[in-house]
């Protein structure tokens, strides 16, 4: 079997997804397998409280990404999950002996080799297990530059962390690649599920969500008497867009890669314009919202004008993001055209 | 946002490197690295003071003797009993009911040491907590903007 390459990424799923994809023969840019994936989203449920914070996800569900790339590129996969940690670690052990990587499913906060800040009570973080070397694994992490160890316990503890997402030792890997899969109907049901959800009819996900989280912002003025709440909030609402694993933006910039480069691929203008406005979209997000927020942060101004205007600018995502997934769901590619997934990988700069 | 735009501001990645899709000079879109955003780590250090201080709290509960030392172990965690309770597999009143000292004072030592290695912790440091306070989520001597604050 060929050497594994470790792969710098972006974001933890999309990075684990091509890597694994890759090794097994089916090289594909990291953006590329989140796009397929379906990796965009916005999900801002009611009742739904993490640490005390209110869910607000710029992503799909955890290991949809995976889950869906391999179905549209005609990959088989396995997916395993445990009930005994003993039988997951042996199991583990048993695939690495045999040479082959796989995708793992873990808590951060046991991840040692991660800086203090960044660890938190998160089961959704993805990393590929390499090697078993005495008495612990060489993994690599699409986060970190590098390949890197951990001592078997911190992973067992991170596979088999309880609570929401738990992952139960969660494993999985690619069993056969098919050589040249077709790129153009993989792309076009994938951006035609990511529109239809982005422009759902329902209030909590997609566009309507980020006019909910907009309302929101602006109602904590009148809602949330206690300012140091306020500021909380606006902090959290700006870690859950650009902390671990976004790339930037909620993946905003993610996605417009793609777009790009599956418009390029494809030959289709209309996505190359996408990707543009997309773009933008991304700079607002980051640029606008993200610093109107930490002005707030810094100066401490949780004053109904600050808030109003933080919102104002959400409402501006929500409707150039409406017209955007409208205009792609309008110019989706001709599934029959001939172009297939094999093509150079880009590389980290 | 451009390649030329990433921004680089040192932060708490240390000599971790993130990647950030950004455009280049003919707007293509590649992978450059980002060493840390002010804005990112200004939201991220909020939170993680505000649970700073839960520990604290925890910490001079437990030496007030209101609550048990498991009570500071779990905050420390950033964990919740319901959550500590689906690790040990027992109902959530119950790992509650271990959070009274004097609940806690009699449980058994298998138990303790069933506790201890949920936690990551030897047996002997579940009883006990720091003496002084002391930060359990920034690495060790890392400053935050409200250090800086009181430096002036």
């Amino acid at each position: 079997m060929a050497e594994f390459r470790h792969r710098h990424a972006a974001h933890c799923e999309s990075g684990v997804t091509a890597a694994l994809l890759g090794h097994a023969g089916l090289e594909l840019s990291e953006p590329m397998a989140f796009g397929i994936g379906g990796g965009v989203l916005f999900f801002f449920p009611p009742f739904v409280r993490v640490m005390g914070m209110p869910l607000i996800s710029y992503r799909s569900y955890p290991g949809s990404i995976f889950k869906l790339c391999c179905k549209r590129l005609g990959v088989t996969a396995n997916h395993e999950r445990f009930s005994s940690p003993e039988r997951g670690q042996r199991e583990l052990d048993r695939h690495l002996s045999e040479g082959r990587p796989v995708g793992l499913q873990t808590n951060m906060f046991w991840l040692s080799y991660f800086p203090k800040e960044f660890r938190s009570q998160f089961n959704g973080h993805n990393l590929i297990a390499l090697e078993r070397r005495g008495d612990a694994y060489l993994l690599s992490d699409p986060i970190l530059k590098e390949t890197t160890l951990l001592d078997a316990e911190a992973l067992e503890r991170s596979r088999f962390a309880k609570g929401v997402l738990a992952p139960r030792g969660s494993l999985y890997y690619p069993t056969e690649v098919p050589q040249l899969p077709a790129l153009a109907p993989a792309v076009h049901a994938a951006v035609q599920l990511t529109c239809k959800r982005m422009l759902a009819p329902v209030p909590i996900v997609g566009v309507r969500g980020i006019r909910r989280l907009a309302r929101h912002v602006r109602g904590w003025a009148t809602r949330v008497p206690d300012e140091r709440r306020r500021l909380l909030l606006i902090g959290h609402v700006v870690r859950m867009q650009e902390e671990v694993g976004s790339g930037g933006a909620g993946f905003r910039y993610l996605y417009a890669a793609f777009l790009q480069e599956a418009g390029e691929r494809l030959e289709h203008p209309p996505f190359l314009e996408a990707s543009r406005r997309l773009t933008e979209v991304g700079d607002l997000w980051r640029n606008e919202f993200a610093l109107c927020c930490a002005r707030i942060i810094k100066g401490r101004d949780v004053s109904g004008e600050s808030l109003a205007k933080a919102a104002g600018i959400l409402e501006r995502c929500a409707d150039l993001e409406q017209e955007l997934f409208r205009f792609l769901l309008e110019n989706l590619p001709d599934p029959r055209s001939g172009a297939t997934v094999a093509a150079p990988a880009l590389a980290v700069g | 946002m451009r390649e030329k735009d990433v921004p680089q501001d040192p932060s708490y990645y240390q000599d971790l490197e993130r990647v950030c899709f950004a455009l280049d000079e003919d707007d293509h879109y590649v992978p450059a690295r980002s060493r840390g955003w002010e804005v990112e780590r200004l939201a991220t250090e909020q939170a993680l003071l505000v649970l700073e201080e839960q520990v604290e709290r925890e910490r001079r509960r437990v030496l007030a003797g209101e609550v048990s030392p498991l009570a500071y172990h779990l905050a420390a965690r950033q964990m919740t009993p319901k959550l500590f309770a689906q690790h040990v597999g027992l109902a959530a009143w119950r790992v509650r009911r271990h959070l009274k000292p004097r609940v806690f004072a009699r449980l058994g030592p298998e138990r303790l040491a069933h506790y201890a290695r949920c936690l990551d912790l030897d047996p002997a440091e579940l009883a006990r907590v720091p003496t002084e306070a002391r930060r359990v989520f920034f690495e060790e001597g890392r400053s935050t903007s409200n250090d800086r604050g009181t430096r002036g």
